[in-house]
């Protein structure tokens, strides 16, 4: 209806969606990007609530696909089913890619391919530990997606690599994922350039984990112990 | 999830950034050796991993300690 005017004046910004001039008060930001009042995605969602973000307006279904509005990440957590999820976890990363942790995903397929390599007939002394291993990941698999996905549906707050380690962020403090990954990956190389082989290494690997576990649970443990002291220290003041 | 770590802490955010960039270098670097014919790529690839994981340990070396 203003027309005339608008384009006289200098736009503010132009929509997203449908690339219409829009003046200072005509801006509805949204998530960092502008759009016009008819293509806010926050307008849609409050005038259609019970159409969630699957099921765009017909507005938006004329709008160019490319400029399409990004999906919403809160609301997409809801679509989840656990039952589907566990299915889905038989098959290496599937579950995780459902959930939407494609890096856990990613990981998941990783683990689970050196886990049926490693049980190749070259791995001599650690065959029958590694045959072992791989139902009880494809198993963990499934049921990790299965949490994952009872988490998500709640409406938890679902991180990334959830769950493939106890996140030990500064609750213990010590990098486990990764000292854990550079130690295989050394183990590994040292393997494969014919420098130690892993089978040299085997006798030792039992004591080696005993004294690993141990270091580790003698740092939770003083960590735990300073940390109590700081309480109670903070208590005081 | 990228919004709330620049929000927290700006080095960790960088490091997150950068995951990506470098994993490719490694990979490319390795194919590059396995082309050249000095290593398979078959036996380098726990490089990999543990570039993984010294990215995981800077990215706690730049988290703010709590």
């Amino acid at each position: 209806m203003e027309q005339g005017n608008e384009s006289v004046q200098r736009p503010a910004g132009f929509c997203r969606a449908c690339g219409k001039r829009l003046s200072q008060e005509e801006v509805r930001e949204y998530q960092g990007t502008i759009y016009c009042e008819e293509h806010s995605p926050q307008q849609a969602s409050t005038g259609a609530s019970s159409s969630g973000p699957a099921a765009p307006g017909p507005a938006r279904d004329t709008a160019n696909p490319y400029t399409a509005p990004p999906p919403q990440p809160s609301a997409a957590g809801a679509s989840v089913s656990p039952g589907l999820a566990f299915i889905l976890g038989f098959i290496p990363g599937v579950g995780a890619i459902y959930n939407g942790q494609y890096a856990k995903g990613f990981v998941h397929v990783l683990i689970a391919g050196l886990l049926f390599s490693l049980s190749g007939h070259e791995s001599g002394v650690m065959e029958p530990l590694f045959k072992m291993f791989i139902p009880v990941w494809i198993f963990y698999m499934a049921f990790e997606a299965y949490h994952t996905a009872k988490k998500k549906s709640l409406g938890e707050p679902v991180d990334e690599f959830s769950s493939i380690f106890p996140n030990s962020g500064p609750a213990t403090g010590f990098p486990v994922l990764p000292v854990l990954l550079i130690a295989l990956g050394v183990l590994f190389l040292l393997n494969n350039l014919d420098i130690v082989s892993i089978r040299q290494m085997m006798p030792y690997a039992g004591p080696v984990l005993l004294i690993g576990l141990g270091v580790y649970l003698l740092y939770a443990r003083l960590r735990a112990n300073a940390e109590a002291a700081r309480e109670v220290s903070h208590g005081r003041n | 999830m990228e919004g709330t770590n620049t929000n927290t802490c700006q080095g960790r955010s960088l490091i997150a950034a950068i995951r990506g960039p470098i994993l490719m270098i490694t990979v490319g670097g390795l194919f590059a050796i396995d082309h050249a014919g000095l290593y398979s790529f078959s036996s380098t690839w726990p490089a990999i991993l543990i570039v993984i994981g010294v990215m995981k340990l800077m990215e706690r070396a730049a988290a703010p300690r709590s």
